[in-house]
């Protein structure tokens, strides 16, 4: 069977589920699934969907999920993915040159329309720094998930990937204001590096949407993100502290709105 | 310090399992259940699955889905001939190793 076969079993099922286990359950399929990214997909849903069927056989026996699975959720999902095989390394080496691709052909057409030089050492670093801020914004969510509410987590994250783009902009032209004088040290934020955060931020909020089925909630978070994107083009050459003032006020009347939209989705 | 349960079952879990669908092929629930039958309750059962999952990666079991009546296909655990090797090698073993430790204990 296919994974997206055993997932909408799994979604059927699911509504067999009294509140509290379905609470619990949900917790473990959003830690295993994130754990388990370059795992065996169908391998990964066939073990969730094997637990659900004798989770509900339990729940007809009377017992709850903390009664028969004890409430230790991330241990349970890191057990389960340790067996797990990898997957065959050609599908996530395609993975990875798919986004390495993406990447510096976006890079170069923003590049172009920006008369920006071409530089090939700015595009390994701006892809590295990629890399990084995914691997950190998953670990961060995943040591989290299992301390915080799901919304909590999620509210970090979207601060941390604004933060991610915002800090380099401010810190960047702070010094260049301060070094304008001797012109020797300059920091410049490129659109490369822009458009890598950006599209780190993208990859893992679709990654954890796709993992926890939740769409509707997460993807209005993006709405920060695509706000601080357009401004940072737009007052790309001014540094007064007006146009920072702008855009600070922009951005948060767009965390608003995206914060007001996800908890209107949350219910 | 608490004596660990788990602890003390991990090795001898798997030839346990092992044995119980040595008689007939199972899914998860009849495993746990045929277990605690025979006065051996998990405590987490949560750790059946990695230990599944582990066995049929040494090939001491293999898993199938079978159509289910009402409701999508169950996985169904069956026990390979090194299976059945591994429970009798483990016996002698077991027999050897725990007359030991209830001389030491006692």
């Amino acid at each position: 069977m296919k994974p997206e076969k055993y997932i909408e079993h799994n979604n059927n099922l699911r509504t067999y589920l009294n509140e509290e286990n379905n609470k619990y359950y949900e917790e473990l399929l959003i830690q295993t699934r994130l754990l388990s990214f370059f795992k065996n997909e169908q391998k990964v849903e066939e073990v969730l969907l094997d637990i659900l069927q004798d989770l509900i056989d339990y729940q007809k026996a009377g017992k709850n999920f903390v009664d028969v699975y004890g409430d230790n959720i991330h241990k349970i999902a890191k057990d389960i993915v340790k067996n797990i095989l990898q997957d065959n390394i050609l599908k996530n080496l395609k993975l990875v040159l798919l986004s390495v691709i993406m990447f510096i052909v976006s890079s170069f057409f923003i590049s172009i329309s920006f008369k920006q030089s071409i530089n090939i050492l700015e595009y390994v670093f701006s892809y590295t720094l990629t890399i990084v801020i995914i691997a950190v914004a998953l670990f961060i969510l995943i040591k989290m998930l299992h301390k915080l509410k799901p919304i909590s987590s999620l509210i970090i994250l979207m601060i941390f990937f604004n933060a991610a783009i915002f800090i380099p902009i401010l810190a960047s032209r702070s010094i260049d204001f301060y070094n304008m004088a001797n012109g020797k040290f300059n920091i410049s934020v490129t659109t490369s590096l822009i458009v890598a955060v950006f599209l780190a931020t993208v990859i893992v909020t679709f990654s954890i949407a796709k993992a926890t089925n939740s769409y509707k909630i997460l993807l209005p978070l993006l709405i920060p993100q695509f706000a601080n994107l357009v401004l940072v083009f737009l007052f790309k050459n001014s540094t007064s502290t007006q146009s920072l003032i702008v855009s600070s006020v922009i951005l948060v009347i767009s965390f608003i709105i995206a914060l007001t939209i996800v908890y209107k989705n949350s219910k | 310090m608490k004596v660990n349960t788990s602890q003390i079952l991990k090795g001898l879990l798997e030839a346990c399992v092992l044995k119980i669908i040595s008689t007939r092929d199972m899914y998860g629930y009849e495993i746990t259940e045929n277990l605690a039958n025979k006065g051996l309750e998990i405590v987490s059962q949560g750790t059946i699955y990695p230990l599944l999952l582990k066995l049929e990666k040494e090939n001491l079991l293999i898993s199938y889905s079978k159509e289910s009546p009402d409701g999508p296909p169950r996985k169904y655990y069956k026990i390979t001939k090194n299976g059945l090797q591994y429970i009798e090698e483990f016996r002698e073993i077991w027999s050897e190793i725990s007359s030991s430790i209830n001389n030491i204990l006692n």
